[in-house]
């Protein structure tokens, strides 16, 4: 009661603000000429990719960016509960071969590889974009299922705009958000900020139990905050200055994993703060920015009972510095530079670990009437060993009607192994070797229907092929004790397949639908502790997925459905069907109902997630809500400044 | 010698009786997972994943995998299962990272009853081995700092009484009406043996024996064997260093002291001892020093100098009473199954049978 009291003065004061305008800007378009691609949006620009619009992060982003990825696009959220870890998977690797991106710098955890997705909200970026063929050679270490770029980017307007939200679920999940765009056309400031605490003491059918008794999912408790701001600043009219925060604070309670009868006395405190200043300057003919970014990570576990207390601390500071020139005949040319330190602080290690790595990159576009070819090419610096050079390769084919466009690419690709991996001990293992391999991706898209106002349909295809070579796992070396080897190779093919359909009736109707649907095939193709095991299916991977949403939008209310299967999964290296988790398919419903006075507008939301009641594991073990709810309420303002 | 006749008749009807007993007897476990020379496996599965499963072989050497879940409309036996032990027609599993401890038929493995302690004072929060006092009344080793012998009523199937022992208490073993108990410290460090009457589940005296003492079996003589793991030292990784010694002792139960004591690791080795176990009628110690194993008579004076079985790291050991088989229980990892490699009892492999993932012990039916 103390919690949902807090909330509402915190949603009394927030209302005390004058302005108001939309808590989630529409999906941003870039009139600055002034704004370039950075290296990582350039180079990928011609891929197939994904892009979550505003609708999407409106509805689904209640908690965190897990579930509008996990809803809309071929990534796989592995959850740990609501409110508990959630790691990223894509193409069906592993969660620490897949990067997150926040404007540039990389955010995986420096200690463990994964990015725990949980602790990005969605007010982080205004853009959200998976990049499915990420090569090394833009990109860097670790990207072998692709890459999610967020991206804060400035809209240069003369304006005021302010949003407040408040969200009350199910489960005493209360969160309240404030968002203030200020700005002209020389200077622009944004702010995001929320509050939420969950209790999250949810129902579930425990199946590890005897008769599968209706239990109550205690010791899930999570508070957070997080809030995100960036100034943007031009000079002149060639050069700009961006200069961003983000920084939360995530207290969570470990649950006891379904079948225990143990009461948990488990926590996890996450805090962390990301910054970076980017200048950028345009010539004529070329373009230049020099970006410097820090992260710093604090993780602490604690358990009572076990009498664990492991405090993390991680230091990165991230830097680059890009040159492109415009040629004549359409080539453009980057060269550029990174230079990243690394510093982690935990006792596990012994000793604090600096570790500093380098790397050149130059990176070739040519378009040649509808073709476009891309090149590029790094070459990492590291003191622990020689990293041989990485090339991305890319064609890509774009009709003048627009009818068709097509891509086939090449991506080199390596993954350094993370801290605990070489320095944990006991365990660590210094002398292992980066993964390494390669992607292979074709891509088709379809608009068979003439470009019109009013509709729209493409239907697109992408059908990839990655090899993945010296896999660290974690294996037992003597009894009891564990060390990663660099001991398997794995494979993964598959189709990804989307349909998109658009209607727009008139200026207040619109109909959007689209199906994704997903095949993988993800097998350890060489182990070399237990060759029993090559041919298998890689834990944790699903062959298939489907997902799928409609949106009905009006001028006074907006309907929606979503729905998610995801198939069987193998829960170990064997393929053991005792233990293997059954497919689900989840639907979520909700309505909105909005109005619009003067300067201002509101919108009072209903959300059912999980209608159909399913009982379902996204990992073994791991406890899901049954059906719950979820009830928005907003005000936004937005006001041309004089 | 009409009385004598009559002598050897009653005789012989008193031995056919008795023969057509122990047939009977042996006979209720045909065919069922209590069948007397076969094997249950304790696989553990991974932690935090749920996948413990229990293994049954049976003489021949046929397994089948999975018996609870199979026999409990696919129930899942929970996560971590640390040990399984039959007393009566009960069968007692520990269910480590469960916090439970499950008990079932030990004829069908369908299940009877689970026993949980959800009070302020956590009696199963780390349960780790059962022993059979009585058909209806046993021990349970339970916690990872403080330590206790939870004492279970078989009738009731509840915990009925909690002895305080030593720190992170393990295997135990009975003697006459003394329970021998191994506290290995858990996550901790302890040094010492609890004895306990079984009669009035008092601790009577506790024994020094060597740090990290962590399996114990009885011997033929009725003596008591300690494997004694010593403490390392992983500062130095990938270097390990034995800060104290391992050692294999003896106590004499007569006495209630050690009487014999071999250094298996000198302090400042990097390698490391796990298993132990006893066959041969309880005439024979088998120990593992990192992937050799060893074979040990009983009223050696010292320890032999060449391995029975060598180039194999097993997570368990386990000898039949039945066959005189040696087994060493291997687990690669604990994301695939492991196995059970049978060798005849002078070392030479049989054969090797998959089971469930990360088996730790075999227990053979008696």
């Amino acid at each position: 009661m103390k919690k949902l009291k807090l909330h509402f003065i915190l949603l009394f004061v927030f209302v005390q603000i004058e302005f108001a305008s939309p808590i989630f800007a529409d999906t941003i378009p870039i009139p600055e000429v002034l704004i370039q691609s950075s290296r990582e949006n350039f180079y990928s620009a011609s891929n197939y990719n994904y892009k979550i619009d505003s609708f999407q992060l409106h509805y689904y982003g209640q908690n965190s960016i897990a579930d509008v990825l996990q809803n809309f696009t071929p990534v796989q959220i592995n959850s740990y509960g609501v409110g508990g870890i959630a790691t990223i998977s894509l193409r069906g690797t592993a969660d620490d071969q897949t990067s997150v991106f926040w404007n540039g710098m990389r955010i995986n955890s420096l200690t463990l590889g994964t990015m725990d997705i949980s602790l990005i909200p969605v007010n982080a970026a205004t853009s959200i974009q998976i990049v499915t063929d990420a090569s090394s050679a833009v990109l860097g270490s670790g990207n072998f299922g692709g890459a999610v770029l967020l991206n804060n980017t400035p809209v240069f307007n003369k304006k005021i705009e302010v949003g407040i939200r408040q969200d009350f679920s199910s489960f005493k999940n209360f969160r309240t958000n404030l968002s203030v765009n200020v700005g002209n056309e020389k200077i622009q400031f944004s702010s995001s900020s929320f509050y939420q605490t969950m209790k999250n003491n949810f129902p579930f059918y425990d199946k590890y139990k005897f008769d599968h008794p209706l239990v109550l999912n205690e010791n899930n408790e999570t508070k957070q905050w997080a809030t995100v701001n960036q100034l943007n600043v031009k000079f002149k009219k060639n050069q700009l200055l961006d200069i961003g925060n983000f920084t939360l604070q995530k207290n969570h309670n470990i649950p006891a994993n379904m079948g225990s009868y143990g009461k948990s006395n488990k926590f996890q405190d996450d805090f962390s703060s990301k910054s970076f200043v980017k200048y950028q300057k345009i010539f004529t003919q070329s373009q230049f920015y020099i970006r410097s970014g820090y992260v710093y990570d604090y993780m602490l576990y604690h358990d009572s009972i076990n009498k664990i207390y492991a405090p993390y601390y991680t230091h990165q500071s991230q830097n680059s510095a890009n040159y492109r020139h415009f040629f004549k005949h359409q080539i453009v040319l980057d060269a550029g530079m990174d230079y990243n330190v690394e510093i982690a602080k935990v006792e596990e290690y012994k000793n604090k670990i600096i570790r500093h790595r380098g790397a050149a990159f130059a990176g070739a576009k040519y378009t040649l009437k509808n073709i476009v070819f891309n090149a590029s090419v790094r070459q990492e610096i590291l003191k622990a060993g020689y990293i041989r050079p990485q090339f991305g390769l890319n064609i890509s084919f774009n009709d003048k009607k627009g009818f068709v466009s097509t891509s086939i690419s090449y991506a080199d690709k390596f993954r350094l192994a993370d801290f605990n991996d070489l320095y944990w001990q006991p365990g660590g293992n210094k002398n292992l070797k980066p993964e390494n391999g390669f992607t292979v991706e074709y891509n088709l898209i379809l608009k068979p229907i003439k470009k019109s106002a009013r509709y729209q349909l493409i239907i697109s295809n992408a059908v990839y092929y990655s090899i993945i070579n010296n896999n660290i796992v974690w294996s037992p070396i003597v009894s009891g004790l564990y060390s990663p080897q660099n001991i398997k190779k794995t494979r993964h093919y598959g189709l990804e397949s989307k349909i998109e359909n658009t209607i727009l009736w008139n200026k207040t109707n619109a109909f959007k639908f689209s199906i994704n649907y997903n095949y993988n095939h993800s097998t350890i193709v060489n182990d070399e502790t237990n060759r029993s095991l090559n041919g298998n299916f890689i834990r944790y991977k699903p062959q298939h997925t489907i997902k799928s949403y409609f949106i009905f939008e009006d001028k006074y209310f907006n309907i929606g459905l979503n729905y998610l299967y995801v198939g069987q999964r193998f829960t170990d290296d064997e393929n053991i069907k005792v233990f293997q988790l059954k497919p689900y398919s989840l639907v979520d419903l909700f309505i909105a109902f909005k109005g619009n006075f003067k300067k201002a507008n509101a919108e009072f939301g209903f959300k059912i997630n999980n209608l159909f009641n399913t009982k379902y594991e996204s990992l073994r073990s791991y406890a899901q809500p049954l059906r719950n709810y979820n009830i928005t309420l907003l005000i936004n303002y937005k006001s041309k400044l004089k | 010698m009409k009385k004598l006749t009559m002598k050897f008749t009653v005789v012989m009807l008193v031995c056919l009786s008795v023969l057509s007993c122990k047939k009977e007897e042996s006979d209720n476990t045909l065919g069922t997972y209590a069948e007397t020379g076969a094997a249950i496996v304790v696989n553990e599965g991974n932690y935090g994943s749920s996948n413990g499963s229990v293994s049954y072989i049976d003489r021949n050497g046929v397994v089948s995998n999975y018996i609870y879940e199979n026999a409990n409309a696919g129930s899942s036996l929970g996560d971590v299962l640390q040990s399984y032990t039959k007393v009566g027609n009960k069968g007692i599993i520990c269910v480590n990272n469960s916090f439970k401890i499950e008990i079932v038929d030990a004829r069908t493995f369908k299940r009877i009853a689970t026993i949980v302690d959800t009070t302020a004072t956590q009696n199963t929060s780390y349960v780790r081995y059962a022993l059979g006092i009585t058909e209806t009344k046993a021990y349970v080793t339970n916690g990872n700092y403080a330590g206790e012998v939870e004492v279970i009523d078989l009738n009731t199937n509840t915990i009925i009484k909690s002895i305080n022992v030593g720190k992170g208490p393990e295997q135990m073993a009975m003697n006459g009406n003394n329970v021998y108990v191994c506290n290995s410290g858990g996550f901790d460090v302890d040094s010492t043996v609890s004895i306990i009457n079984a009669s009035t589940d008092l601790v009577t005296s506790t024994i020094n024996v060597g740090d990290i003492p962590t399996k114990l079996v009885k011997d033929a003589q009725n003596n008591i064997w300690v494997l004694c793991a010593g403490q390392s030292d992983y500062s130095n990784w990938p270097t390990i260093n034995k800060l104290s010694p391992a050692q294999l002792v003896r106590i004499n139960t007569a006495t209630n002291t050690v009487d014999k004591r071999f250094t298996l690791i000198d302090a400042g080795s990097a390698s490391y001892v796990v298993n132990l176990a006893i066959g041969d009628n309880g005439r024979t110690i088998y120990y593992s020093v990192s992937n050799r194993i060893y074979s040990l008579d009983i009223t050696a004076g010292s320890l032999p100098a060449t391995p029975i079985i060598s180039g194999r790291d097993f997570y368990g050991l386990a000898a039949s009473p039945y066959n005189n088989q040696i087994w060493g229980l291997q687990a690669p990892n604990f994301t695939s199954s492991g196995y059970v490699f049978r060798y005849t009892a002078n070392g030479t492999l049989i054969d090797s049978i998959q089971v469930g993932i990360g088996p730790n012990n075999a227990i053979f039916n008696k």
